[in-house]
């Protein structure tokens, strides 16, 4: 293993890609990390986060703290900077917003060449993908459903469809033609119920806070009915290697349920 | 030039919205046909039609009624009572104040003490807002400081709005602060319907118990005063019934605007340019307009669905434009 002096040091500037960065990374190369990762409301890494500096993701910031590199995500906005912050040094890596697990591992192994911690990253993916394999097939076939309180869902070509497929999960939204973050109308779900719903979020808002679809009583006596799990909001929203951790709670919540809810075991032997 | 008598105007502006009202429960995500959704608004459909159209379109066609009577009343009796053409809840900050109400009840958890905190909590704000707004008035100010302060008004109110979903406990996203500052009534059910109604009919009531007074006001104040009209009484009915409406409907759908400017504008002409004459038919109006726009919502193949305010503001605005441009070549 290299000198931890040696190695390049890392600032993250958001949670997405701080989360990649204290898995991979030695702690004496990172900088800093956002000061979204200490917000217990958001962040699994809040202990781990409390140990360095924060930012809030500016350029001014990142000018301060002089890290060799800034991880960014693509919708970085201090993106016209980018060749002045090249000019003092700092080299921006910009980090796509993965639409499958593969594409979740692709980047973690690219981040960790860039840092110089391919074997870190490597034991890491392998680690993670074990956890993954052995989650497959273990749940029946449930028509699932993503949903936030908004009545926002997740289509075809995004990172929660993946999982549900990899879960052996069917996903409703991509079933019935969404793409992408799209919305799931209340009509849709009178028409094409779930067996299984899968709350994200869920937990944040209060019950009056919750927009008109959450609290729609349709939908609320849909989830009197039809079975439910709930995303632990602080592992979901990046779609990074921490979204082996959501998986394990979803297949083991969905394994808690008791026996023979949901129609599929209508008619079984 | 076709004349309509007031009395048909009402006749033609109901059946409008009747029809509006079935046009409406008829568009919707689920491709059901008119049987199916006459069979399920009476209950003989399927449970499935029944659920689509009773839960899901029909608090939809309701909301549209209570906001548009309450936005379109409103804009009528306050044009009436200020003489002046360009008050309406919207441009005068009445809406963003209640919308503003709203979002400190629902962020700050007052609605969990108790959820008419919410309706509430909007009919005060919007009550502040139009007796601030009559005060300036009644110190004599013109037309344009009306408008001015109004406009003042509904940027505070908007920014206050903005902060308060930021500051929030639970903040809400870029998405609730549109929500409030467009409005819109998809996805509302029969308890959003039910905050609202008592307060909007109570509201509308004392709208419309003022339509002698206000026909006598158009003749100035001095002559409506030595005719028996008590002005106190009169400013107090318009104040409190646009605050009840217009707060109670903006608790639920969020601030839509230039309703209250646009439909007495176009109805005018057909009641003789009486105002109190005017309100029912502005009532009628508004709701006509919520609900077409609320349509056209749906009808447009937008990737997420627009804000009702969208709409109703690409109506509302370049009719604004022309009237401002109207009034300074009549003040030349």
């Amino acid at each position: 293993m290299a000198d931890p002096a040696s190695l390049p040091r890392v600032a993250s500037t958001n949670l997405c890609a701080d989360l990649m960065l204290v898995q991979i990374a030695d702690p004496a190369q990172i900088v800093s990390l956002s000061y979204q990762s200490r917000d217990p409301r958001v962040s699994s890494i809040v202990e781990v986060a409390r140990a360095y500096p924060e930012n809030r993701g500016g350029v001014e910031d990142l000018l301060y703290l002089k890290p060799d590199i800034a991880l960014v995500y693509t919708g970085w906005n201090g993106r016209g900077h980018a060749e002045l912050l090249a000019g003092r040094g700092i080299e921006i890596l910009p980090l796509p917003y993965p639409a499958t697990w593969s594409d979740a591992l692709k980047t973690t192994r690219e981040i960790a060449a860039r840092i110089g911690r391919v074997e870190a990253g490597e034991i890491r993916i392998a680690e993670a993908k074990q956890r993954m394999r052995e989650l497959r097939a273990r749940i029946r076939p449930y028509r699932a459903l993503y949903l936030r309180p908004s009545g926002g869902t997740a289509g075809s070509g995004t990172y929660v469809d993946d999982l549900l497929r990899l879960l052996g999960l069917r996903n409703v939204a991509a079933e019935q033609g969404l793409s992408g973050w799209g919305r799931f109308p209340l009509e849709r779900l009178v028409t094409s119920p779930p067996d299984l719903f899968l709350l994200g979020y869920f937990d944040r808002v209060r019950p009056g806070v919750a927009s008109a679809y959450g609290r729609h009583p349709l939908l609320r006596s849909m989830l009197e009915r039809t079975p439910a799990v709930r995303v632990s909001g602080t592992l979901w929203g990046c779609g990074g290697l921490e979204l082996v951790g959501a998986a394990e709670r979803i297949v083991a919540q969905i394994e808690a349920l008791p026996t023979g809810s949901g129609p599929i075991a209508v008619g079984q032997p | 030039m076709f004349q309509i008598r007031p009395r048909s105007l009402t006749l033609v502006l109901v059946l409008t919205l009747l029809g509006l009202s079935l046009a409406s429960l008829c568009f919707g995500e689920a491709p059901l046909s008119l049987g199916e959704v006459v069979g399920g608004l009476l209950g003989t459909g399927t449970e499935e039609q029944r659920l689509i159209v009773q839960q899901i379109r029909l608090p939809r066609v309701l909301l549209a009624w209570l906001v548009g009577c309450s936005l379109g009343a409103s804009g009528a009796a306050l044009q009436g009572l200020l003489r002046n053409p360009l008050a309406e809840p919207g441009l005068l900050g009445i809406s963003a104040s209640a919308g503003l109400g709203a979002v400190v009840a629902l962020y700050f958890g007052l609605t969990a003490l108790s959820l008419w905190a919410l309706p509430v909590a909007a009919m005060s704000f919007a009550l502040l807002a139009t007796a601030v707004l009559y005060a300036l008035t009644r110190a004599g100010s013109t037309n344009l400081t009306l408008i001015l302060a109004g406009i003042a008004l509904s940027s505070l109110a908007t920014a206050l709005t903005s902060l308060a979903l930021n500051l929030a406990p639970n903040p809400g996203g870029v998405q609730d602060i549109v929500l409030w500052l467009l409005g819109s009534i998809a996805d509302r059910s029969f308890d959003d319907v039910w905050l609202c109604l008592p307060f909007v009919i109570v509201g509308l009531a004392l709208l419309l118990l003022t339509g002698p007074s206000l026909d006598v006001l158009a003749l100035g104040e001095g002559e409506a005063r030595t005719l028996g009209v008590d002005l106190g009484r009169l400013r107090g009915l318009i104040i409190l019934g646009s605050a009840l409406s217009v707060g109670a409907t903006v608790a639920v759908s969020g601030a839509i605007g230039f309703v209250g400017l646009v439909v007495p504008h176009l109805l005018r002409r057909f009641v003789d340019y009486r105002p109190g004459r005017l309100l029912l038919p502005s009532a009628l109006g508004g709701a006509v307009l919520i609900l077409a726009a609320d349509i056209a919502v749906r009808l447009l193949d937008t990737p997420k669905e627009l804000m009702l305010g969208v709409v109703t503001a690409l109506i509302g605005a370049p009719f604004f434009m022309a009237l401002v441009l109207r009034s300074r070549r009549d003040m030349l």
